[in-house]
């Protein structure tokens, strides 16, 4: 073991706090600047009215689906695939979501019903403002199985 | 060897490189196949045509396609630049992964060898990182979604995964910010850093004395130059012209310009990472892309400096009973990997026979346990019925992993057509 004096403290320490502070720099350049993005950007999807129960709408240059369940709630699920981030496409005579790249289905609700994926479709908060249904597309919320409690009621 | 200019070149440069004399076994073609002349050989070629295709792209998600179609059908000699370009790239990660298991296997990894061994595996990854992020930047389906897919194999890795995964893409999916990031990696700090530990590799390489060979009771001293210097002259030039000659008639691959909305089918990642997203179909992510990969990582980083009971420099494969294990682990593996990628495709579902258990263990722990169960057998049985010795052992694990990888990348990449489903 080599004996630590003041000056090989200090020289040491220096180093790591340049070094430090280069790596924040650099690391703070490559980090995704969330400020910008934070504003809740809601995407107008349509009329209450206009969607029927137990049917699915794509929404595909938004990235989600939007689904209105049996009972008339609504989900917004997202298109990106949770096993390598492809992009799912609806398939109505299985009626369930599938991937094109590596075969897993889902549910309406995002659900997985096939592997490789391991969790459920991101979904997206959802609001309503006067008859309208908007979906908060920029901020997909992730999750490893569906309940009742990410459906929106009017 | 008679003109001035030509010997100044030698004594000022090639000489600094190579000793004054070297050792008349060292210089045989098959002792190195020279990989490693011909892997930085690849590195000054790439760079070149890297700097000459700078001129012709534009790093932006509107640009980039339009820029690299401009090229090839505008700019005289532009699709062969790219062509040139591309094959390189590919060719340097079939040799330097040579180089590595040419080192490896002729045992030139121990002693004073080993911090080179350290610095041949990060410049390994700076390798496939660069060939990784040149393969974005066309921007078309192909390079959009195989960088979709396998950065999305990152963010399977626990805890630091999803951060890691959106640091290097600079956000959630691939965006005009991956692609600058990417170019900036590709075309600058790669390069940069690639020079500066191929240096100290060369350097090494020197210190260690050259090329590892096996001590003889006689050794015989040549002339570098010519000796060297000629078969290396030779050697550059078949590459250059084979490679050349590649480039004209097949052309670097560009299919339609990126949509991000539309994945193809079947989307597969690069070449190179077929054989991790072969094991992604087969087992927990955070087995396939996490796990397994840190464990193969570590083994490799510790092989020479574990304690040997014997080594001998410059040998390939240790020994006559060394080279039957090689070959009959290969084997074994080759059958095994195959025989477990179509039984699981077929007829194995852990997730529905045990639907109580978490899919970590159905998914995770069986997979891993029905691969390395008869592999940890097969070990085992090299260790009791054919009395290997720890190198031996050794010597079996790194190939196994390596062909179980190699088959992997065989059946991802040619085995699997639409919905990545077996054909055939």
């Amino acid at each position: 073991m080599k004996k630590i004096d003041r000056r090989k403290f200090f020289k040491g320490l220096v180093y790591s706090l340049v070094s430090l502070e280069f790596a924040y720099v650099f690391f703070r350049l490559l980090k995704l600047d969330k400020t910008a993005l934070d504003e809740t950007n809601y995407y107008e999807a349509g009329d209450i009215s206009f969607f029927e129960k137990g049917r699915v709408y794509p929404f595909s240059s938004a990235r989600f689906f939007l689904y209105c369940l049996d009972d008339g709630g609504f989900i917004a699920v997202s298109s990106r695939c949770t096993h390598l981030g492809c992009i799912i496409q609806f398939n109505a005579d299985h009626d369930r979501f599938e991937c094109p790249c590596h075969a897993s289905a889902f549910e309406k609700s995002g659900e997985v019903i096939m592997s490789p994926a391991t969790r459920a479709l991101d979904y997206y908060p959802i609001a309503f403002k006067g008859d309208k249904v908007l979906v908060d597309n920029s901020r997909p919320c992730r999750r490893s199985k569906f309940d009742q409690s990410q459906v929106m009621y009017v | 060897m008679k003109h001035p200019s030509m010997a100044k070149a030698i004594n000022q440069f090639l000489l600094h490189l190579h000793p004054k004399k070297v050792e008349s076994r060292a210089i045989v073609f098959n002792r190195t196949f020279g990989f490693g002349g011909i892997a930085a050989l690849l590195f000054v070629i790439l760079f070149v045509t890297g700097m000459l295709l700078r001129f012709a792209y534009v790093p932006s998600g509107a640009g980039a396609y339009d820029s690299i179609v401009r090229l090839q059908n505008q700019v005289i000699f532009g699709q062969l630049l790219r062509n040139f370009h591309y094959w390189s790239a590919m060719l340097l990660v079939v040799v330097s992964f040579l180089h590595l298991v040419r080192v490896f296997y002729s045992q030139a990894i121990y002693y004073e060898r080993r911090k080179n061994w350290l610095y041949g595996l990060l410049l390994m990854f700076f390798v496939v990182s660069s060939n990784f992020t040149g393969y974005l930047l066309p921007w078309d389906q192909l390079s959009f979604w195989a960088v979709t897919i396998m950065t999305n194999m990152l963010s399977y890795i626990p805890l630091v995964g999803n951060f890691l995964a959106n640091m290097i893409r600079g956000g959630e999916a691939v965006t005009e910010e991956t692609l600058l990031r990417f170019y900036n990696f590709h075309t600058g700090l790669l390069p940069l850093l690639m020079v500066f530990f191929m240096a100290i590799h060369f350097w090494l390489v020197r210190k260690a004395k050259g090329v590892a060979i096996a001590p003889a009771e006689k050794s015989e001293k040549v002339d570098t130059s010519p000796n060297l210097v000629y078969k290396e002259a030779l050697t550059a030039l078949v590459v250059v012209a084979v490679l050349l000659l590649f480039s004209f008639f097949v052309d670097a691959p560009l299919l339609d310009k990126a949509k991000p909305l539309v994945s193809p089918n079947p989307s597969k990642a690069p070449w190179y990472f077929m054989g991790f997203q072969e094991l992604l179909m087969h087992m927990h992510p955070a087995f396939a892309s996490f796990l397994i990969p840190l464990f193969v990582i570590e083994l490799f980083i510790v092989i020479p400096f574990l304690p040997y009971p014997k080594v001998n420099e410059g040998v390939w494969f240790f020994s006559e009973k060394g080279k039957r294990i090689t070959i009959l682990s290969a084997v074994f593996t080759i059958i095994l990997t195959l025989l477990l990628i179509f039984i699981d495709d077929l007829l194995l579902d852990f997730n529905h026979w045990f639907p109580g258990l978490p899919v970590l263990i159905t998914e995770g722990m069986f997979p891993v346990l029905l691969y390395f169960l008869p592999a940890g057998g097969f070990i085992f049985y090299l260790k009791k019925k054919m009395q290997a010795n720890r190198m031996e052992l050794v010597i079996a694990s790194v190939t196994m992993i390596l062909v179980a990888y190699l088959v992997m990348m065989f059946v991802g990449s040619f085995l699997r057509g639409e919905g990545m489903q077996l054909i055939f």
